[in-house]
């Protein structure tokens, strides 16, 4: 690329580069010619990547999909469907139960989700943990699991570990004295009601997971949840 | 070809590349996303202070082994995997050292404190401690990361900073000394910074230039992938929107508003989702606006209505959703978009004359390289009684302690007549010439109020509340008492002040500028000097 200096080459109506100090030396010139080269190359990779990444499929993202995906993961992962193309319109309510060692004593249905909403209520700043903890780690479970509960991706056995941890830790003020040998988890699905939507389909929905043993299932990290939380 | 067509096509090219090695693009907009998103992760750490072990400490419920065995299910590896899960291995102790520093890392970040270095230390504070938990965040958190890598590569401490700020000192400070070595060439030259360049060896300059300007290049590069990943988010947002039936059918925003997760005032919201036509227009808008955001921020006259749009959407969401670090996050990136010349101004409207003067010669272009001190602007007068010797000390301590952008000027050196003061009004109370001649004269505590907020952080503010009515009224009150019993407090000696006043007052009265008043005989020589170097 020259380095082609225009004299005073500004277009009329803007202001002049202030102070401009010419390069005078050809590898100074190569320098700074070779940096803007290599500043375009990125700039211009970089916002196709994230373009294709973020683009509906279409021939040209699954063609180059790993490629796009080892440039953009993990640093520039990014994901702006919130609320597209439909925002949920559903409530969720997550409730969980508790077996209690050793004689398998029950705890009755506990609401998880009105913990979250009894935090947020007229409240202007909520926190992290009230408003992405436990949607995040329901929706996280079902993206890696399908509908009979077996696990589909990488990280399904994670995001079960998870979920049941943040079961425990709500749990762990309703269970008195016991220690909590498996947990239930089931969430109540009631779709919003608007046009087009029939009462029976505004009915709440249940879906009840299978028992999960904390001890059996989790290796650790989960065991250590109940003593701690 | 045509080869005129042929040269002209190369010089637009030169141009545009001269434009892109020398020029910082939106470098007050970048002064103000540093700022922005400095503020906002202080504030966010702030608030997560109480919860901040059971989010990302050594117990919490994401524990450092689900952690682990994340980012081997997400397959990352190498320098990324160790960055990512970096939080992830320490103990309760080491992880408040860390919380604590990424807090004082956000501080440094906002106040521009070595602004390249720190901006990499805010980079890793922030993907670290994000990606500690990566369930708990949001589309703010998205931004915010995502940023904080981008703003490394920017020059986003060249306004607003104490960067600037030492910068400015120090090239006041060269160029006063160079004014009193009597080194009147110095003054048409650009300036002692570029004077001390052209000292070192030759190759030196030129591998500071060149240097310079690949800094400038990336800068560019940043700015403009910043902009492009904000429009891919609204893009990205609007068009998929496009997709939704409910966005279609105008019932979006009413299902937004009953769900249950996002419902801090149902009151507010229930009342809001009764009114569907207005819930459909804002939907619609939304999309709109949304959609067309990619195209509409290279159209001026729709750039701005979109972006007032975008305000009110963000301010929505904050206060019904409950999500203000999300919104604000937003925001700050909106502020890219709008023109240098916006922001100076806003700049000069926040932080006063006072501020401007100081960093008069800071102005750079892009890096360090001073331009020379700008030709100081007309300034107004506050007229006080040299004779007392109470005033003079005031004037003194209001002149070293605030700095004020204003000429002192002893009613006794002035021509009263030609400024329409009589003796009477001048010796009862400080008089505020201001630089318009139809504008009114103000007396006492408007006048004391008016120099204040000339003045440098943090007497501005205090200033702007002294002219606000109930305060005004104490301040008025207040001045009145100290005036009438001034000749009983201390450094009252008028004829002591009388000396010193003339002395120093001519010194004062040279950048009358107008000519009108002689500035008198010992000072003169020093006085055209400065008066030379402003013209």
């Amino acid at each position: 690329m020259s380095a082609s200096t225009p004299g005073s080459g500004t277009a009329p109506g803007r202001e002049p580069a202030l102070n401009p100090r010419p390069l005078t030396r050809s590898w100074s010139r190569a320098l700074v010619g070779g940096t803007t080269l290599a500043v375009l190359l990125v700039v211009a990779l970089h916002l196709a990547a994230t373009f294709l990444y973020n683009a509906p499929a279409n021939p040209v993202s699954q063609r180059y999909a790993s490629s796009v995906n080892r440039w953009m993961q993990p640093l520039f992962t990014q994901n702006w469907q919130l609320f597209a193309p439909n925002p949920v319109s559903e409530n969720i309510e997550i409730d969980a139960r508790a077996s209690l060692d050793p004689d398998g004593r029950l705890t009755g249905w506990v609401n998880l989700s009105a913990q979250d909403e009894a935090a947020e209520l007229g409240n202007p700043v909520p926190g992290h943990i009230t408003e992405n903890q436990l949607r995040n780690a329901w929706f996280q479970w079902l993206d890696t699991h399908d509908s009979n509960g077996n696990p589909t991706g990488a990280n399904a056995d994670v995001m079960q570990k998870y979920l049941m941890a943040v079961a425990l830790e709500r749990l762990s003020g309703h269970v008195g004295r016991g220690t909590i040998g498996s947990v239930q988890i089931r969430a109540i699905t009631t779709l919003i009601p608007g046009p087009g939507r029939t009462p029976a389909q505004t009915a709440p929905q249940t879906r009840t997971l299978d028992w999960w043993s904390v001890t059996h299932n989790s290796s650790d990290s989960s065991v250590t949840q109940v003593g701690t939380g | 070809m045509n080869p005129g067509l042929l040269s002209r096509a190369l010089w637009w090219f030169g141009d545009r590349y001269e434009t892109v090695t020398t020029r910082l693009i939106a470098a007050r907009g970048l002064a103000v996303l540093r700022i922005g998103y400095g503020t906002l992760w202080v504030l966010f750490l702030l608030r997560e202070w109480g919860e901040r072990e059971a989010m990302w400490g050594p117990d919490a419920t994401w524990s450092p082994a689900l952690d682990r065995a994340y980012a081997t299910g997400s397959g990352w590896s190498g320098l990324l995997r160790a960055w990512f899960t970096a939080v992830a291995g320490l103990t309760s102790a080491e992880f408040d050292l860390f919380y604590i520093a990424a807090i004082a890392v956000g501080v440094a970040f906002v106040l521009g404190w070595h602004t390249r270095i720190v901006s990499i230390l805010f980079a890793f504070v922030v993907v670290a401690l994000e990606n500690r938990a990566p369930l708990l965040t949001d589309g703010g958190d998205n931004v915010l990361t995502l940023m904080s890598v981008y703003l490394v590569f920017t020059a986003c401490g060249t306004h607003w900073s104490l960067d600037a700020r030492r910068r400015g000192l120090r090239a006041n400070a060269q160029a006063r000394a160079a004014l009193l070595a009597g080194d009147l060439a110095a003054q048409s030259s650009d300036s002692a910074l570029d004077r001390a360049v052209e000292y070192a060896p030759d190759w030196r300059a030129e591998l500071a230039e060149a240097r310079r300007r690949m800094a400038i290049v990336a800068h560019n590069g940043a700015v403009l992938v910043i902009a492009a990943q904000i429009c891919v988010i609204y893009g990205t947002a609007g068009f998929l929107k496009v997709q939704g039936s409910m966005w279609q059918n105008g019932s979006a925003l009413s299902y937004v508003l009953r769900l249950n997760w996002f419902h801090p005032w149902p009151g507010l919201s229930a009342w809001l989702a009764g009114h569907a036509i207005a819930i459909a227009i804002a939907g619609y808008v939304t999309v709109f606006v949304q959609a067309g955001f990619p195209f509409i921020v290279f159209s001026p006259r729709l750039k701005y209505p979109a972006l007032a749009v975008l305000v009110l959407m963000h301010v929505s969401i904050a206060v019904l959703l409950a999500l203000p670090f999300f919104s604000a996050i937003m925001l700050v990136g909106d502020a890219i978009f709008l023109p240098d010349r916006f922001w100076a101004a806003v700049g000069r409207r926040l932080l006063g004359p006072a501020y401007a003067q100081s960093m008069s010669a800071g102005e750079t272009n892009a890096d360090g390289i001073s331009t020379g001190r700008q030709p100081a602007a007309v300034r107004p007068t506050l007229v006080f009684d040299g004779d007392c010797g109470f005033c003079t000390a005031s004037v003194h301590i209001l002149e070293s302690w605030c700095r004020p952008d204003v000429r002192f000027v002893p009613w006794q050196m002035l021509d009263l007549a030609a400024h329409g003061l009589t003796e009477q009004q001048v010796s009862k109370a400080v008089q505020w010439l201001p630089v318009a001649a139809d504008a009114p004269i103000r007396s006492g505590a408007a006048a004391v109020a008016r120099v204040l907020l000339r003045s440098r952080w943090p007497w501005r503010p205090i200033g702007a509340l002294m002219l606000v009515p109930p305060i005004s009224w104490l301040a008025a009150g207040a001045y009145h008492l100290i005036s009438v019993n001034r000749y009983r407090l201390p450094g009252s000696t008028p004829a002591c002040a009388v000396a010193r006043e003339n002395a120093v007052s001519a010194q004062r009265l040279g950048d009358l500028g107008g000519g009108a008043h002689d500035a008198g005989s010992g000072a003169g020589r020093i006085e055209l000097a400065e008066r030379d170097h402003a013209d």
